[in-house]
């Protein structure tokens, strides 16, 4: 079950990919104009261009809404034949439900005529290969771009495409540093295999609520996730709220834990916001980089969790100019030494009511 | 300037494209086969692959090694573009080359320019396979430019890896890890401010690529201002990467007038080096990742944090120097005590020194 803003996010990706696709069938479409001649002319542009249009669209939508954790356990290219040969018998279908339907509009005989028609004139010309060979080149490319996509992380691939960060730029940033407590005690119980899948689980459970209050996932450090938003006040509510969907969302999950893995993680997290430099860093190995003295901090604040056992803290500097949301509560809790400044800083704990 | 490592790993990944190439030059070349039966029929379709081939590593070679680094201060889009043009030119001269060459050789009309324009010309640039054949190429081109970025993504292996399925499921390793900073980051920064430091931290990181690639590292994420790079633990890779931090320091050394020049400052670093078992595997839904997870990591990120602490620049871990024999162009010394998690005894830390 997905909620709205996955499936938005997935409709978006959707969109691209259909363009894509369109793009292409034009490119096709004049290969096979030019090899089948007499088959094609007689046919519109328009109705092949909507043809592959459909058929694409339907195609990616499968592969990204059903299809795309199908074989997750499987090596990528066992899972992309697989995908294929599945996505091959469809658009056959597909591509036969439509044209007979395009028969049934302009044809008046009977219909063994039509299926000895189809045959000879459809189904075994050359064009009707090579349009299938052309559909199996971009299913392909579409799966490929899905998990290139899946690297990137939503807006990555745009974001570089732009060289939005190709100039080292600052920025203000929020940042959450969230870990889950007691991972140690966990891991040992559990063993490590089992662990790694509890801490897949749970970061995937987390995408929920981070999707739907906009949030980007910065990079995963060992067992901790860098959640990351720019700094405004409407996306400090978002962040407050992230924090209360998914502490909320991993107890409705509860059971569904306990019953796999016979413990229901918890987490904890340090908020911190502040000025980084944002740019892209690496020869053989790019990656967009944050730096800064305030991600030492978050990570810093993420370990006060532990010691001054609370659930959820977050920095002075967080809290300057936002005024705190309805549904939390928020107490001074302690102070902290920040790097390059002489006095300390004061932390609070959030509490939901 | 690029340093043979790294070219060499360009080159590697230029031919695998040129593979890629070659294979949809068979797929094209049928249609373009289709279309235009009477030009085509009598040629040999090995000269064709050859040819595409030819153009292939010529274009490929010209994006990896000169296009892209050109280009690389302006947004991906319109260096696409640029590249594409450019590209298209390029291979307009060689596809005209070599056509020209075939004519040459199989040519048997008269020697007049005019007669050659209504052979050349007419017979071969004109016809719509020709025209096919360079929308093919732009085609494959682009892919190649976009091929190229995402490898640089993922990093030597990282695709590869992905596609056999490597890490599919978690699984144990035995690894060894290196946490690599910058001295003195904080203050570096402020001195010469941070998109300054930022430019400064690419250059150094770019330096020590040569090292990484020459000694078989892997580099697995960058933190922040720090670098963690990791080898399969074997007796040989423990060589290695004491050899990169070596390598390394000499790279920096050698560059010590640049970054003067440029920065007003020349980048020294620290590194803790530990190895133990850790769990491997792909995490995310929306952000797909390899991760390693294990207290192998926050051990090694302690060591490397115990380096100002106890005033040494590199310090192993006793798990690192287990059944291993230092060469002798380095001494080792024992430092110090340190906690490690899950164990009740303190474990012994030591000092590398560079002779």
């Amino acid at each position: 079950m997905a909620s709205r803003r996955i499936i938005n996010y997935k409709l978006i990706v959707l969109a691209n990919i259909s363009i894509i696709w369109v793009v292409f069938a034009f490119l096709f479409l004049y290969n096979i104009i030019l090899i089948d001649k007499n088959d094609v002319t007689g046919r519109s542009l328009i109705i092949f261009s909507l043809a592959f249009a459909t058929i694409g669209f339907v195609v990616s939508a499968i592969l990204i809404f059903y299809l795309r954790n199908a074989f997750r356990f499987f090596p990528l290219w066992i899972s992309v034949l697989l995908k294929m040969s599945l996505t091959f018998f469809l658009f056959v279908l597909i591509a036969f439900v439509m044209l007979s339907m395009y028969y049934v509009f302009a044809e008046k005989g009977t219909f063994e005529s039509f299926l000895g028609t189809f045959y000879r004139d459809v189904f075994l010309t050359k064009a009707f290969m090579i349009f299938m060979f052309d559909l199996a080149i971009m299913t392909l490319l579409t799966i490929i771009v899905l998990e290139v996509i899946d690297k990137y992380g939503p807006g990555g691939f745009w974001g570089m495409m732009r060289g939005k960060y190709n100039k080292p730029r600052i920025e203000n940033r929020i940042f959450i540093f969230l870990d889950i407590n007691n991972a140690t005690t966990i891991a040992e119980k559990l063993g490590h295999t089992k662990y790694f899948r509890l801490l897949r689980d749970f970061f995937a459970e987390i995408t929920i609520p981070l999707l739907a209050n906009g949030g980007e996932i910065y990079q995963y450090v060992g067992d901790e996730v860098v959640l990351s938003w720019k700094n405004t006040p409407l996306n400090k509510q978002r962040c407050f709220k992230f924090l209360r969907q998914s502490f909320f969302l991993l107890k409705r999950r509860e059971e569904k834990f306990m019953k796999r893995y016979g413990v229901c993680p918890t987490f904890k997290a340090g908020i911190h916001s502040g000025e980084v430099t944002a740019g892209v860093i690496g020869i053989i190995k790019k990656d967009l980089v944050y730096s800064g003295d305030t991600l030492n901090t978050a990570a810093r604040i993420r370990s006060k969790c532990h010691e001054l056992e609370e659930s959820f803290v977050v920095s002075g500097d967080f809290l300057t100019e936002f005024s705190t949301p309805f549904a939390y509560k928020v107490n001074e809790i302690g102070e902290m030494e920040f790097k390059g400044k002489a006095e300390k800083e004061k932390l609070f704990s959030i509490i939901f009511e | 300037m690029i340093s043979k490592k790294v070219f060499l790993y360009r080159l590697y990944i230029v031919f695998t494209i040129v593979v890629i190439w070659v294979l949809f030059s068979l797929v094209l070349l049928y249609n373009i086969v289709e279309v235009d039966k009477e030009v085509l029929e009598s040629r040999r379709l090995s000269f064709f692959s050859l040819a595409f081939a030819i153009i292939g590593t010529i274009v490929v070679g010209a994006e990896a090694f000169f296009l892209k680094d050109a280009f690389r201060k302006i947004p991906i889009w319109l260096s696409t573009i640029l590249r594409m043009t450019l590209t298209f030119l390029l291979f307009l001269l060689v596809s005209v080359i070599l056509l020209l060459a075939y004519y040459i050789f199989s040519y048997n009309g008269g020697l007049s320019f005019i007669e050659f324009e209504k052979n050349f010309v007419q017979k071969v640039i004109l016809t719509p396979s020709f025209l096919m054949g360079m929308i093919d190429l732009g085609m494959l081109s682009f892919i190649s430019i976009l091929v190229l970025e995402i490898s640089d993504k993922y990093g030597p292996g990282g695709l590869r890896n992905l596609i056999r399925g490597r890490y599919h499921k978690p699984r144990k390793e035995n690894r060894i890890f290196l946490f690599l900073d910058i001295n003195d980051s904080t203050t570096i920064a402020e001195k010469i401010g941070h998109e300054k430091y930022f430019n400064m931290l690419h250059d150094f990181f770019a330096d020590i690529t040569e090292p990484i690639l020459a000694n078989w590292g892997h580099i697995y994420q960058y933190v922040g201002d720090e670098v963690v790079i990791c080898w399969k633990n074997s007796y040989k890779n423990k060589r290695r990467c004491l050899k990169f931090i070596n390598d390394s320091v000499k790279a920096i050394k050698r560059k010590e007038n640049y970054y003067m020049k440029e920065y007003g400052v020349v980048p020294s670093f620290k590194a803790g080096v530990h190895a133990g078992d850790v769990t491997a595997g792909y995490i995310g839904v929306i952000k797909k990742e390899l991760v390693f997870s294990g207290d192998t990591l926050n051990t090694t990120a302690r060591i490397r944090s115990k380096c100002h602490e106890l005033k040494h620049s590199f310090i192993l871990s006793i798990d690192f120097l287990h059944d291993f024999e230092v060469p002798e162009t380095y001494s080792v010394n024992e430092i110090g005590e340190m906690e490690f998690k899950g164990r009740k005894e303190k474990s012994r830390v030591y000092s590398l020194e560079l002779n």
